[in-house]
């Protein structure tokens, strides 16, 4: 499969000719920045909350939207991140070490402008690689059958060892339980009831937008409630929109090389931006001239950070639109948003809607341009927001979460399942359990059994059918491989976002 | 957390084992081997495997983190229960009551739980954030939103 040209200039037209998809994309991006700046509302939250606004809309302006709130909130980590010492996301967390001292010295726009723009140049970056590296992967996986899916899911989950967080063990229980989920409803082949207890709603299964805004949005809500803290005063001035040119040249070659590396950790499933920015980081310290200068406010770091975060959306769009395996936890929200279309992300994608996957990629580059125009104006008023008051944020949040599953099929019992998936991922995140296996494994695993299954049935059930082609055994091998490595990746990484947290002083948003 | 640990992995244990017997209710697959319960029953496998290895940790004090524990004299507890609690009542009254006065009333209710007591600043809230949802929802999306009581004003 080749690029398309002509198709993509075609695509730009269609997105930036409509007024529809270009109020979308802006709608999208200022949700996004908004959501990505308040601590405690993540990217993926702000995904989950805004997909109920989607129905009903076609999907090159839904999907421009949903890509908007992604790239303007992994941009919006960093307003905090530098104003209060607080990243709103926790890709923004490297950003802390030198942005917030910047602020302290009386440079918060300086340090702010170098954040946009950075996000900015990554985020082009990561979506241009996108754009031109995924018709390729897609076509190679247009050889697929049903063991090639079956060994593809079985890779996207040995990804859950890598999003497991503190506990790999609770880490892998939770992506059981997932699994186990995924389970309910009518078996793909048989078509037999499993476990509905007499709910018909229960038929197709858990249904999923209401279980991830029950996991992403009222779970953090709970959590919100229970901890209630006081919202900060900004006091730092801002007076400065876009950055020197001198801080431009200091900075280039850092943005550049940041926005190659987040694009590289972001199309390897599991690896999200807080990995991308550390790694990131690390590099640009190693190669300073000055290293010694790091952690006391230095603009390049600012600069690294922001746009490996950025670019590292880019590359997690990479597996999800040319794989069907989403890269973290934001990306496998998509993956849900796609589905409510009725698209279904993958290698058919290319072939049977292949103007949306271009719409996506002009979407995608037209939401950074964006957000670089939003976060210039809006920076202000951004700032401000940080301010608002948890006791008026907390109902509409709660509000916006309960209307919006119901909203999806007008059906109060998938307001039910939400608090009842709010209950419980409240719960096991409180005691280390982390939610995004769940919501991987809940997309991955009906497509590990069903095509498990149809294996088993074109083979008379032959399991040596499994390891009969090269690919499906090459993507098992390298899952097994993957797993190994995170495994011995796990403590290091641990250790490395401890340090920065303890240098940083604060939590993740 | 050892407490904990032997708490989620009792809940893995019965969870798993509960799949199990379900699992051994449904048909077999003579001819393809597997049938509707091959995959849950894995995967109950492996979450009792890995929920006995928990146990085990905790056992022989491997268990990882200091969360706080739950306990029910705490205040943000309270607050997490009670929000739950009127969330719960939303549910319930978001047909027969109708969307707009059950949504300001969960809205009102979940600002004074959280301790906000200027009742203009309530009603304010309260009233724009019914408003504005239900223009999104109802006349922007073309999304019908139960009524209940005010159906037959409206």
């Amino acid at each position: 499969m080749t690029f398309d040209f002509g198709l993509f200039f075609q695509s730009f037209g269609n997105v930036m000719l409509d007024w529809h998809v270009l109020l979308m994309i802006f709608i999208g991006v200022t949700g996004g920045i908004t959501i990505g700046a308040l601590p405690g509302l993540t990217a993926t939250m702000g995904v989950a909350l805004l997909v109920p606004f989607t129905f009903g809309r076609p999907p090159v302006e839904s999907l421009g939207m949903l890509l908007g709130i992604y790239c303007g909130g992994m941009y919006g980590g960093s307003i905090s991140a530098i104003l209060i010492r607080t990243p709103g996301t926790p890709a923004a967390a490297a950003t802390v070490l030198e942005g917030y001292p910047m602020g302290q010295r009386g440079e918060a726009g300086r340090a702010l402008a170098m954040a946009l723009f950075a996000s900015f140049c990554g985020g082009m970056i990561g979506a241009l690689i996108m754009t031109f590296l995924s018709p390729y992967v897609a076509g190679i996986a247009l050889e697929f059958s049903y063991v090639e899916y079956f060994a593809l899911a079985l890779f996207g989950l040995s990804v859950i060892i890598s999003i497991s967080g503190t506990s790999i063990l609770k880490g892998i229980m939770a992506g059981l339980f997932g699994l186990i989920l995924s389970t309910i409803g009518m078996d793909p082949i048989s078509g037999y009831p499993r476990f509905i207890f007499g709910q018909m709603d229960l038929m197709e299964g858990p249904a999923f937008i209401p279980t991830l805004i029950g996991l992403f949005a009222v779970a953090e809500l709970f959590s919100n409630v229970e901890k209630m803290g006081v919202a900060e005063k900004i006091k730092a001035r801002i007076g400065q929109y876009f950055p020197s040119w001198a801080d431009i040249k200091v900075s280039s070659p850092n943005i550049i090389k940041s926005s190659l590396i987040g694009t590289t950790v972001g199309a390897i499933p599991g690896a999200g931006g807080d990995i991308a920015a550390f790694v990131s980081y690390a590099e640009a310290r190693r190669s300073s001239k000055h290293p010694e200068k790091f952690g006391t406010g230095l603009v390049e770091g600012v600069a690294a950070t922001e746009s490996a975060n950025n670019a590292c959306s880019g590359g997690a769009m990479i597996p999800l639109l040319s794989l069907g395996v989403p890269g973290d936890s934001v990306t496998a929200v998509l993956l849900g948003a796609f589905i409510v279309q009725g698209l279904q992300p993958g290698p058919l994608l290319y072939k049977e809607h292949m103007d949306v996957v271009y719409n996506v990629f002009a979407a995608m580059i037209v939401a950074n341009v964006a957000m670089l125009l939003v976060g210039a104006l809006g920076v202000r008023f951004f700032a401000r927001i940080i301010g608002v008051r948890k006791e008026i944020l907390i109902p509409v949040i709660f509000v916006l979460s309960l209307v919006g599953s119901y909203a999806m099929r007008q059906n109060i019992f998938d307001v039910y399942l939400t608090i009842a998936f709010g209950v419980v991922g409240y719960v096991m995140q409180r005691y280390d359990y982390p939610l995004s296996p769940i919501l991987l494994a809940l997309i991955l695993g009906p497509m590990a059994e069903a095509n498990l299954r149809r294996s088993m049935v074109v083979s008379g059930g032959d399991w040596h059918i499994l390891f009969s082609r090269p690919i499906a055994v090459g993507l098992m091998v390298l899952g097994v491989a993957f797993m190994v490595a995170s495994v011995f990746n796990h403590k290091r990484i641990q250790r490395r976002l401890a340090e920065a947290a303890a240098g940083s002083g604060s939590p993740t948003g | 957390m050892k407490t904990a640990d032997y708490i989620g992995g009792g809940a893995g244990l019965a969870f798993g084992s509960y799949v199990l017997y379900e699992g051994s209710r449904m048909p077999s697959d003579h001819i393809m081997k597997i049938g509707p319960s091959f995959f849950p029953e894995m995967l109950a496998i492996g979450l009792i495997f890995f929920s006995s290895l928990l146990i085990l940790y905790a056992f022989f004090g491997q268990a990882k983190g200091h969360p706080s524990p739950l306990r029910l004299q705490d205040k943000g507890i309270q607050r997490a229960l009670l929000s739950l609690v009127a969330i719960v009542v939303y549910a319930l009254l978001f047909i027969p009551l109708g969307y707009p006065l059950s949504t300001f009333l969960l809205v009102s209710s979940i600002m004074f739980l959280l301790g906000v007591r200027r009742i203009p600043l309530i009603v304010t809230v309260a009233t724009l954030t019914t408003l504005t949802v239900w223009l999104v929802f109802a006349r922007l999306l073309m999304l019908s939103m139960p009524m209940g009581i005010l159906e037959p004003l409206l």
